[in-house]
């Protein structure tokens, strides 16, 4: 394959740089600060959704104020040694080229994931790297809730953001013209729209829907929404709004979700919306059906009865609904919050239950099930025994008072 | 096609040694004037530039250039397996995409390891204006460097017209190295100007730890400038060279 066109459109200067000017014109004022000395920030973070020009922003920021580039990404082993080995080096040296005069920029990519280890020494060693630095450093993160308070006080904080449609198609058009290809202007906006701002994956679609010709249409991205994947609140607006069974099935393979997911979503959200009691009882009872099917494929390991579960949970939900809904805001399934809610809980749950499996010689499900709730009576109503369990059994002050608690 | 063959194995051993702890891999071009590679570490503060004519060698076989990517780690664990006397052959095993070591001594002992990818970096060439050159031991540098080594991570350089100054200062104490014109460890010395600036012990030490003491290195400084250290390779035909950037002193 040849070049890839982000990068032979890469822009090589700040001002190239697309939708960002608040961005570069911070950017800029920090470096011209680092001229006088090192400033009181010496670390800038550019923070935002991928593909809005991090990366690029700092390289071009390199190459503008002449500083040598030193890169590490993600894929580089981050650990604390090697940020201390490379980073730390550099920060405290001038360059081969200009001598203790030079200046390096030193990039720390996907900030964000430094702390992939259990200790955070990661971020310990970049503050201390922040603290002994005589070079500019540029951290760069999705989430800049991602990196510790302490570390974004002594950083420059730059957002960059998702690029507008508008201003997507207008790259999409230059490129465009460069390679020599006419394309709809229709078939430009339904890339940049799918790309949500996010201007390298939509470089890198045109790159590959213009692969071996020089002209795009509409026609050519018919199979592009579906391969793409469809987080699942435009999933729910969409099966509310498609009036063909086709169309409805479409939107559900486009879905990353398992089926029962797919079904727990639908059934939290679309009934609720249903105004007609008619249409209602017709959408329950799709939904039904569709989980009986689930139920069936997973006890007989027949997963071929997915198919149907799949069209009944989308076409049929979709064509039971009628046309007069309510809408309100969507929300998760009820069952996913209240796993999340009681997760401390059950947690001390479990742990009673296996100690007392281990000791009882069964497994933590009997335990449970059996043996936990004739517990709760004895620690709730027989105080001598049950300090006498506890100590046997070697329970915390947490699990002997949720077995009080359940008596 | 790549054969190349030397009377001692050592030669290269030592070269991939002062290598080894800079760089962990490296980009051989291999034309029919010699060996050359260059490359900088990681951390872009030292940069190894390493040029071996063809003339270094017995027998020389190759026709066109060719880059031959090498992890210098892999490498150099096995040149240790070699006797000093050895003779060595490097040999490039295009089909399998390898370079073999045939190590020749008392017996004949043939190691491979495989070739990796690595594009050949396109290096600016630094141009620095050198204002001192000196040629010095070996054996004294190293000595300096362990000396400094104890008191902090930083060592200073400083060549003037009384000769060289090795200098480390922190609150761990003081260490002096001082050569001076008339001492045999100094060989030359040549300042135009003043030249001063300082270093990281830790790279300096790994760039020279591998030679021979009894080498004569030659030190090009400027103020404020990075520090170049030449060695001579197989008996002056080639030469190793080392570029280090100084150290930002706090304003």
């Amino acid at each position: 394959m040849s070049e890839l066109w982000v990068e032979k459109y890469q822009p090589r200067k700040l001002r190239e740089i697309v939708g960002q000017s608040k961005a570069i014109q911070d950017i800029t004022s920090w470096a011209e600060g680092w001229k006088k000395g090192k400033p009181t920030k010496p670390a800038i973070l550019l923070y935002g959704a991928a593909g809005t020009g991090k990366s690029v922003a700092a390289a071009a920021l390199a190459h503008e104020f002449g500083w040598d580039l030193i890169e590490m990404n993600a894929s580089d082993k981050r650990t604390l040694s090697e940020i201390k080995r490379v980073a730390g080096a550099a920060a405290s040296a001038g360059t081969l080229f200009a001598g203790a005069g030079g200046r390096r920029l030193i990039v720390l990519d996907e900030a964000d994931t430094i702390h992939g280890t259990a200790d955070r020494g990661g971020y310990r060693a970049l503050k201390e790297l922040l603290e002994e630095t005589r070079n500019p450093l540029v951290l760069i993160a999705n989430d800049q809730y991602a990196i510790p308070w302490d570390l974004r006080m002594v950083c420059v904080l730059v957002n960059f953001r998702r690029l507008t449609v508008d201003i997507a198609i207008k790259e999409l058009q230059r490129i465009c013209r460069a390679e020599g290809i006419t394309a709809e202007p229709l078939a430009l906006k339904v890339i940049a729209e799918t790309a949500k701002g996010d201007l390298r994956s939509a470089i890198n679609d045109l790159q590959t829907f213009t692969l071996g010709k020089k002209r795009l249409t509409v026609k050519d991205l018919v199979l592009y929404r579906r391969d793409r994947e469809v987080n699942v609140f435009d999933f729910l607006k969409q099966l509310l709004s498609v009036s063909s069974a086709k169309d409805a099935r479409t939107l559900l393979w486009a879905l990353d979700l398992p089926p029962n997911d797919a079904l727990a979503w639908i059934d939290e959200n679309i009934p609720r919306m249903v105004t007609d009691p008619t249409d209602l009882a017709n959408v329950y009872d799709a939904i039904s059906r569709a989980d009986i099917f689930l139920g069936r494929a997973r006890r007989g390991q027949a997963y071929g009865l997915w198919g149907y579960a799949s069209d009944l949970m989308s076409a049929g939900v979709a064509t039971s609904r009628g046309e007069h809904l309510k809408w309100s805001k969507f929300r998760p399934p009820s069952h996913i919050r209240r796993f999340a809610r009681t997760r401390a809980n059950r947690a001390v749950r479990d742990a009673v239950a296996r100690k007392v499996a281990k000791r009882c010689h069964t497994s933590a499900r009997v335990a449970r099930k059996d043996i936990l709730p004739c517990l709760g009576v004895v620690f709730k109503h027989d105080k001598k025994t049950a300090a006498a369990i506890t100590s046997q059994l070697e329970f915390t002050d947490a699990e002997s008072s949720f077995l009080k608690a359940m008596g | 096609m790549v054969s190349v063959r030397m009377e001692e194995s050592k030669v290269w051993k030592t070269c991939i040694g002062m290598m080894v702890n800079l760089i962990e891999e490296a980009a051989f071009k291999f034309t029919p004037d010699g060996i050359k590679m260059k490359a900088m570490d990681p951390s872009h503060i030292a940069l190894v530039d390493f040029e071996l004519p063809a003339t270094a060698f017995v027998e020389y076989k190759v026709k066109q250039p060719t880059v031959l990517g090498i992890n210098l780690l892999e490498m150099y664990k096995i040149m240790s397996r070699g006797k000093a006397e050895d003779e060595l052959t490097l040999e490039l095993d295009e089909e399998r995409n390898r370079m073999g070591l045939t190590f020749k001594g008392a017996s004949t002992r043939r190691l491979s390891l495989p070739l990796i990818d690595i594009r050949e970096a396109e290096l600016p060439e630094p141009k620095l204006q050198f204002t001192a050159t000196a040629e010095v031991l070996a054996g004294v540098i190293q000595d300096g460097l362990k000396d400094a080594e104890i008191v902090g991570d930083n060592v200073r350089f400083e060549l003037s017209n009384d000769g060289l100054l090795i200098s480390a200062e922190s609150d761990k104490g003081t260490a002096e190295l001082k050569l001076g014109k008339g001492d045999k460890a100094l060989a030359k010395l040549n300042v135009k100007q003043l030249a001063r600036a300082m270093f990281n012990i830790k790279y300096l030490s790994d760039m020279t730890k591998a030679a021979s003491s009894s080498d004569i290195i030659t030190i090009n400084l400027g103020m404020e400038l990075p520090i170049q250290l030449d060695f001579p390779v197989a008996d002056g035909k080639g030469r190793l060279r080392f570029l280090l950037a100084p150290r930002i002193e706090a304003e």
